[in-house]
């Protein structure tokens, strides 16, 4: 027996009891087999890429008919929970790009959704006897965060970003480090069957990451951009979509990779403002696409829109970060120290800012 | 026939006819005795000519005898000079021949040496030629590891930059 502290991930499919009951048993084992191998694809492929051992070393996962488990226990939690958002984010991307998927939207249906819970906490290994007996001598992970995740995951019906839902365990370790760049939604507290205390939960609202593409086996890479830029044009467009997809032109501009991409990803962007309810990581966005884009720079639009974010989240660090740049760029010394300044006040650790304010002291 | 019972158209052509034939005898009586002249002159100049050349051979004959017994009395002296010089060059030929023999004696050893050295020299020589060999394959290896260390760098910069902007979003 083995305790650990793990990061426990629960995905099934969104209404496929409705799913099973309107489609015939062909199509809905067509679905099943779909979903399936897609998850099948991802998540080996994601375990090998950052390293994981698996075989219940430092990983597990299972997959039973439209639900997938990941168990994520290497001892380091920060890891565990960055590849549970990254896997989360990426089964969602594939499933949506999926064939079964893209048959619904040329039809002009509404597509089919995984929903998402995950948390972390303790379990508990061991390899039951009679499972040795039956010659399957995997373990047995047991513990009151699995029965908490798996309710969490069944709220994500409730959610609507990204509808990957999280526990206040994986919330507060989220809060505690700033590098994982996640935001999430109020929590709504819930009262789960069989559990008498009502349970916060919170839903990812934002969470960027190049490396939900990057990271993406390669056989689901190819043609997956034209797939999102089609999906979003779609009447009822994933507004999680929006923020993957522009996080993909902004990689592909720091590449050089295409002429034209900033002009692409400001229109997806203004888009973007009116279907995505999490508006800061949009303004970002549009800001960084108005420093760095070689066919929109224009470092008052991208104040401007560095300035809404604060409006919506004043104690933003990357707006607070882009903006003192911006106003150092355009020469004004005192505003830019002072913008510095306001970064240090909110966090006493920047880098970025503490260089700045000691090269404005060395200057005097 | 007489003149008188010549036919008159043909009488003058005859007469003509036979003066040519008249005038063509004196003419060749003429030339005969002419030609004799130039005969008799001929074989008196031939005469004179034979003359001449007897006397040009007696003189040949005197000089060339006279050259001769020059030629004979200058000579004398180089013949002696000649055996002289013979002689020399027989003793040179002995004395080269007793020095090719005294250096085919000397170039042995040498030879053997020089087999020797050149045995060593390719051996050493193929040992350094491994050596830069190895070297060779020991740059490559290196050099390729650090491509893929350039490669890994490079791939962490990327790695890195792309971090930093999802912080700055």
């Amino acid at each position: 027996m083995k305790e650990s502290n793990a990061t426990i991930l629960f995905a099934d499919l969104m209404n496929s009891t409705e799913l099973a009951k309107n489609l015939t048993l062909q199509e809905y084992d067509d679905m099943l087999g779909d979903f399936q191998d897609t998850m099948f694809e991802v998540v080996s492929h994601h375990l090998g890429y950052f390293g994981y051992q698996g075989d219940g070393i430092d990983s597990e996962w299972s997959i039973s008919g439209d639900e997938l488990r990941v168990f994520l226990y290497s001892e380091n939690i920060a890891f565990d929970i960055r590849n549970a958002l990254l896997i989360a984010a990426k089964i969602k991307l594939a499933w949506l790009s999926s064939d079964f998927n893209q048959k619904v939207l040329s039809e002009q249906r509404l597509v089919s959704r995984i929903g998402v819970g995950i948390n972390c906490g303790k379990v508990i290994k061991d390899v039951r006897p009679w499972r040795v007996k039956i010659g399957k001598a995997e373990p047995n992970i047991e513990g009151y965060a699995i029965n908490l995740t798996k309710r969490i995951e069944s709220a994500s019906r409730e959610g609507n970003v990204y509808q990957i839902m999280a526990g206040a365990s994986l919330y507060k370790r989220c809060q505690q480090n700033s590098q994982l760049n996640v935001a999430f939604s109020n929590p709504k507290s819930l009262v789960f069957k069989g559990l008498g205390q009502k349970i916060p939960v919170y839903e990812v609202t934002s969470f960027v990451n190049f490396e939900i593409m990057s990271s993406m086996p390669v056989s689901l890479q190819e043609g997956l951009l034209e797939k999102m830029e089609s999906t979003v044009r779609d009447a009822m467009p994933e507004p999680w979509l929006f923020i993957v997809l522009l996080r993909s032109y902004i990689s592909m501009l720091n590449a050089n990779n295409g002429e034209d991409i900033d002009l692409k990803a400001l229109e997806i962007g203004q888009q973007a403002l009116e279907v995505v309810q999490y508006k800061p990581v949009i303004y970002n966005m549009l800001g960084w696409l108005h420093i760095y884009g070689k066919n929109v720079r224009n470092l008052e639009m991208a104040f401007h829109y560095f300035d809404q974010c604060l409006g919506l989240q004043p104690k933003n660090q990357a707006a607070l970060l882009n903006r003192a740049r911006i106003l150092e760029e355009m020469g004004q010394s005192d505003l830019a120290r002072h913008a510095y300044q306001e970064i240090l006040f909110q966090n006493r650790q920047n880098p970025v800012a503490r260089r700045k304010i000691a090269e404005y002291q060395d200057a005097q | 026939m007489t003149l008188s019972e010549l036919p008159t158209g043909g009488l003058y052509i005859d007469l003509c006819l036979g003066i040519v034939v008249f005038l063509l005898l004196l003419y060749e009586i003429a030339a005969q005795h002419r030609t004799r002249k130039r005969i008799a002159e001929l074989e008196k100049n031939i005469v004179t000519l034979q003359h001449n050349q007897a006397e040009v051979f007696t003189n040949l004959e005197d000089k060339a005898s006279a050259v001769t017994e020059m030629l004979f009395e200058k000579t004398k002296p180089l013949a002696s000079k000649v055996n002289e010089l013979s002689k020399r060059a027989n003793t040179m030929i002995e004395k080269s021949e007793a020095l090719r023999l005294e250096l085919e004696d000397k170039v042995g050893p040498l030879q053997a040496a020089i087999d020797d050295t050149n045995l060593k020299f390719n051996s050493s020589n193929d040992a350094v030629k491994r050596v830069v060999q190895e070297g060779k394959s020991e740059i490559e290896r290196m050099a390729k590891e650090v491509k893929g260390f350039a490669k890994e760098i490079q791939e962490m910069k990327n790695f890195i930059r792309e971090s930093a902007i999802d912080l700055e979003l």
